[in-house]
């Protein structure tokens, strides 16, 4: 049995954020799907997002986009924020979201399952929203899994042309915190929600924003574009 | 040694208390459940063994702590720990060492601090308070216990 115990200070260090990625530079971006707006453009400094609504390598295989943070996140504390994410089209049916996982997730399977209630069955904080067929299209329901609790279902009012800001803190080995703002400083949230996390949850290093495709349950897209993305490490409070 | 019930009405607080209710609830047995969704989706999940961290056996938490099987947080395991030393003090302190060679020095420091304090069993779900052995420690955060008991980790 190993004597090793993995550092969870890794992923960043000093004051401040650990990480920022504000797309000056493409910080190794990897999409699972071609398309020429699916990119980083360092002109416009900006992420673009633009899943789509078929299937790509089979069966509930979604399409995505992520980054490895290059090392692991504290187990029991960090922030994560997005910064001006601008949604050029909101599913008028569908699921789509974020995902904060493990290395592990960044394998091709992308299973209902996992995209649905990602800590159930992965190392993964999920935060998706989805479109009902009942539903408005601008009333996405938010879902947090962070482990056997499906812990919040708020509707959001999520327009398209408009600049949100997502905020997700771990702020102990079994809780967490998001919030969606359209001010920079979280004031007036659209939600904002503690939320029950299962402790064994760990090794957290990679962000994912993806969509849904599968049969029957509508065709969710995420697409537009994001500013800037933040990770503290170590820290339950935005430096 | 007789410890107190952990409060369930304070599992949603970010407190020292609250952190290690969640904890002890994470030990609990589980029934199976089973539903659908709002997308319609059947959601299955498992019964899940476990034990009354309140009320268990000292060989319940040894055995726990012993299964590979199940995977455990730094925290969860710690928590364990914790509450293994002031229930059984003497079982802890006669069988330590056999328990998990990994937290030798971790289980002696464990002893060493040990009070019956449900606060004290909570603190390892946070950042630099897991380990009293500084393995997990950063030193540029901080620890900052608010006047209403709240907890929030900050940068120095």
């Amino acid at each position: 049995m190993s004597n090793i115990v993995i550092n969870p200070y890794s992923f960043g260090g000093g004051a401040g954020w650990s990480v920022e990625w504000d797309f000056s530079v493409d910080p190794s971006w990897v999409f699972n799907i071609g398309s020429s707006v699916n990119k980083v453009d360092t002109s416009t400094e900006k992420l673009y997002i633009y899943t789509q609504s078929t299937n790509h390598g089979g069966l509930n295989y979604a399409s995505y986009c992520d980054i490895d943070g290059g090392a692991t996140l504290d187990d029991t504390a960090f922030v994560c924020k997005i910064f001006k994410y601008n949604r050029s089209t909101i599913s008028t049916y569908g699921i789509d979201g974020l995902m904060i996982t493990n290395q592990n997730n960044l394998t091709p399977a992308y299973d209902s399952g996992g995209w649905l209630s990602g800590g159930t069955t992965k190392d993964s904080i999920l935060w998706h929203t989805y479109v009902t067929a009942s539903q408005q299209p601008v009333n996405r329901r938010g879902y947090t899994f962070g482990g056997s609790d499906t812990v919040d279902s708020d509707n959001l009012a999520i327009l398209t042309g408009t600049d949100y800001y997502y905020q997700l803190i771990r702020k102990s080995s079994t809780l967490g915190n998001k919030i969606i703002s359209t001010n920079l400083d979280m004031s007036a949230p659209l939600s904002d929600d503690d939320f029950t996390l299962d402790s064994a949850i760990g090794g957290l290093r990679s962000i994912r924003f993806g969509n849904l495709v599968y049969t029957g349950f509508g065709t969710g897209v995420q697409q537009g574009t994001i500013d800037e993305i933040k990770f503290a490490d170590g820290v339950t409070v935005p430096p | 040694m007789i410890i107190s019930n952990f409060e369930q009405s304070k599992k949603d607080k970010i407190t020292f208390e609250g952190e290690a209710v969640r904890l002890s609830n994470e030990l609990r047995a589980k029934p199976a459940r089973t539903w659908i969704d709002d997308l319609g989706f059947r959601i299955d999940i498992p019964a899940k063994k476990g034990f009354d961290i309140e009320t268990c056996e000292f060989m319940d938490m040894v055995n726990w702590l012993a299964d590979t099987r199940i995977k455990k947080s730094q925290s969860l395991s710690a928590f364990v720990h914790r509450v293994m030393s002031v229930r059984f003090p003497n079982e802890y302190t006669n069988n330590k060492k056999n328990i998990d060679n990994r937290y030798n020095l971790e289980m002696e420091l464990i002893e060493s601090k040990s009070k019956n304090d449900i606060s004290w069993f909570g603190q390892v779900g946070f950042s630099n308070m897991v380990r009293l052995d500084g393995l997990l420690t950063n030193n540029n955060n901080k620890v900052i216990e608010n006047k209403d008991k709240t907890i929030k980790i900050t940068r120095k």
